[in-house]
């Protein structure tokens, strides 16, 4: 009787997940952790794809926990997207693993880890250690302020599409060519707003306008051609002390930085101080395409932050 | 049955040639995790132990052994009466590629039942156990050997159903062969979550668990598992968790006996690295009699505030005051206030975010 039992339960759960898994109106279903690849991914692929996003994007991407709801829609998922370079590290090993889809895990056809087709920044070159602080091993995370970086993703998510649905493999590398030429001219028409800023700093770039409270306007500087200060943080993920906030705060007057960029999930309280110490402005921006704010896709996103660090540059009011 | 050996001499060589194991291709993960606490009398006729001790350093192994499987060795060494001894809290197989939807443990593991009772001890947020896990499920939590199956149901919200069933020779966290029983332990769980305003979500559980020992005594246990969070950039704004649990235990020859125990934990950020919470246990003999067979009231009651500073999510320093009374009828009240300490951190593989 329980052999039986067994055979049952098992021919259960292989039904049940096979119908679950079936392709939804014929779409794949994507799901993504932040929601820059799900945008990608829908962009790809189009009428053939319907991608979503794990996080809201309110979330502070490092520290998301493996919520029930997410290890749901990977059970569903045909392919998953992550970020990688270990971004992901304290939530999407457990939800994948939960899930119970095969396909989806390290190794399976589905599985997705975009940051591997990235040109990464910041990658340490001599041992890391967590006295650091929250030092990424295998390089800054952050890349997809960067549409160029972002592009180079999109190549991965395109590569996992054929994977999953390869009778249409041609309709996703025409996708993954109009993603391209679209961030392109993106970036171009992003360029051009941008272009006080590097007036400001000087043709040598020699004279850095900006500071960020986390490096995670890293590859945005980096495409556009901003040079930065440097960090609020001391080291990242760890909350300034009072000493390094006073520090970094006259510095940043002295050495002629007219505007600090923060992240909507950095530490109010300490960006407020530096504000109150360095007296320069600080705007408070998105780092993520949010579900149920104003910013909905990603050239929203980018024209954006690129308004408001000029709008903060020529003494506008910046958001708090 | 728990494997268990005095032999720290394991602990230290596993331990000394992690480094080299952790980049052979393997995949394998280690991290350990030290969990320090001690208790204190705050008067003359108060009871605690009065001592800061090591409670586990423990030891976790995990990595993928091939294509279809994954294995899970977490082992602890422990001070019990003056000795640092060493045992395997957890040694698995577990898949989550083998069936979809379905994950399957094969081995010894904490039961998948409740809150407290699928988390180490150093993961809980605040420092000593609940009286009604204590009287329930150990100090530190229930573990055997057996199969645990899980399922994630098709549906359009989040229902998760498992089922188990181990040995059952001993219960809880025994150190002894313990007996064949007549009925193995046998449990089940079913799991809700649902997001809530204001980015934050709940997760229910439902559960049940069943053992008849070789006496004949059978013990029954069911009941309700809650935590809630909500969650703002990288800080835990607000934590609800509590769990009550009934016990039912029927003697071959006896009276039944039933127990009633509830703990709540409400917990919030002061800042990104203090929290502040309130741990409220209660715990009661539903059936107590007296000698004329009259219904004796009881219940032991404990308020803990308790302070938490997290450095970063890699360790924990915590601070609590721990009042409580037992009250029943005829007797006067047992007051007790202690001062709680404790002090943990991991190191190694990055641990995982549970929810």
């Amino acid at each position: 009787m329980t052999s039986k039992f067994s055979m049952y339960l098992i021919a259960f759960a292989t039904l049940a997940g096979s119908a679950a898994t079936a392709f939804a109106d014929g779409k794949v279903q994507v799901v993504t952790t932040i929601p820059e690849l799900a945008w990608a991914a829908a962009e790809i692929g189009g009428s053939r794809v319907e991608a979503r996003a794990l996080l809201a994007g309110t979330e502070n991407p490092h520290f998301v926990d493996a919520v029930p709801e997410f290890t749901r829609l990977v059970a569903e998922a045909q392919v998953v997207c992550l970020v990688g370079l270990d971004l992901e590290v304290g939530y999407m090993p457990p939800v994948l693993a939960r899930s119970g889809n095969a396909d989806v895990q390290p190794g399976g056809k589905g599985y997705c880890e975009v940051g591997k087709g990235v040109e990464v920044l910041e990658k340490p070159t001599g041992p890391v250690d967590r006295s650091m602080g929250d030092v990424h091993p295998a390089g800054n995370p952050h890349f997809w302020l960067s549409p160029k970086a972002l592009a180079a993703a999109g190549r991965e998510i395109a590569a996992a599409l054929e994977r999953v649905d390869a009778n249409h493999a041609s309709h996703y590398r025409l996708g993954l060519e109009t993603f391209a030429r679209r961030l392109d001219k993106l970036s171009t028409e992003v360029a051009i707003t941008l272009a006080p800023v590097l007036a400001a700093q000087g043709a040598a770039g020699d004279r850095p306008v900006v500071v960020e409270y986390h490096k995670e306007f890293a590859y945005f500087f980096a495409q556009y051609g901003i040079r930065s200060a440097g960090s609020i943080e001391e080291k990242p993920g760890v909350p300034p002390s009072a000493g390094r906030l006073v520090e970094v705060s006259l510095a940043a007057k002295s050495g002629g930085v007219r505007v600090a960029l923060a992240a909507e999930d950095n530490p109010v309280k300490t960006v407020a101080k530096f504000r109150e110490i360095s007296g320069l402005p600080v705007i408070v921006v998105p780092t993520m395409i949010q579900a149920s704010g104003k910013l909905k896709t990603y050239p929203e996103l980018q024209a954006h932050i690129a308004a408001e660090i000029v709008r903060a540059l020529g003494g506008g009011q910046a958001l708090q | 049955m728990m494997t268990r050996a005095r032999a720290a001499g394991v602990f230290s060589a596993i331990f000394l040639s992690s480094s080299a194991l952790s980049d052979d291709g393997s995949g394998l993960k280690i991290s350990a995790a030290v969990d320090s606490a001690g208790a204190f009398r705050l008067g003359k006729d108060d009871r605690a132990t009065d001592r800061f001790d090591i409670r586990e350093a423990e030891l976790i192994l995990v990595a993928p052994v091939d294509q279809t499987f994954d294995g899970v060795l977490s082992a602890a060494a422990h001070r019990e009466a003056g000795v640092s001894v060493f045992e395997v809290h957890e040694a698995y197989l577990g898949s989550s590629k083998l069936i979809p939807r379905s994950q399957i443990r094969l081995g010894q593991f904490f039961l998948g039942v409740g809150r407290l009772n699928r988390f180490h001890r150093h993961e809980w947020p605040f420092i000593f156990a609940p009286k009604v896990q204590q009287e329930f499920f150990g100090a530190e939590g229930a573990l055997d050997s057996g199969l645990e199956y899980s399922f994630l149901t098709p549906l359009p919200f989040f229902l998760e159903v498992s089922a188990g069933v181990t040995n059952g020779w001993t219960y809880g966290h025994a150190h002894d062969e313990g007996e064949k029983p007549r009925k193995p332990t046998h449990y089940g769980r079913a799991v809700t979550y649902a997001s809530l305003p204001g980015s934050g979500g709940a997760q229910l559980g439902m559960n049940y668990m069943s053992r008849i020992a070789a006496s004949g005594d059978r013990m029954t246990l069911g009941g309700l598992d809650l935590a809630a969070k909500w969650r703002h950039g990288g800080v835990l704004d607000l934590l609800l968790q509590g769990e009550v649990w009934q016990r039912t235990k029927t003697p071959r020859n006896g009276a039944v006996e039933r127990s009633l125990g509830a703990y709540f934990f409400p917990q919030s950020a002061l800042t990104s690295q203090f929290q502040f919470g309130i741990l409220l246990d209660y715990y009661t003999v539903l059936t107590l009699k007296d000698l004329a067979g009259a219904k004796v009231s009881n219940s032991e009651q404990h308020v803990v505030p308790t302070l938490t500073y997290r450095a970063s999510e890699f360790s924990t320093l915590r601070l609590a005051y721990d009042s409580s009374v037992a009250k029943q009828t005829a007797q006067a009240d047992m007051k007790n206030q202690i001062a709680e300490v404790q002090a943990t951190f991991m190191i190694g593989a990055h641990p995982a975010h549970d929810f």
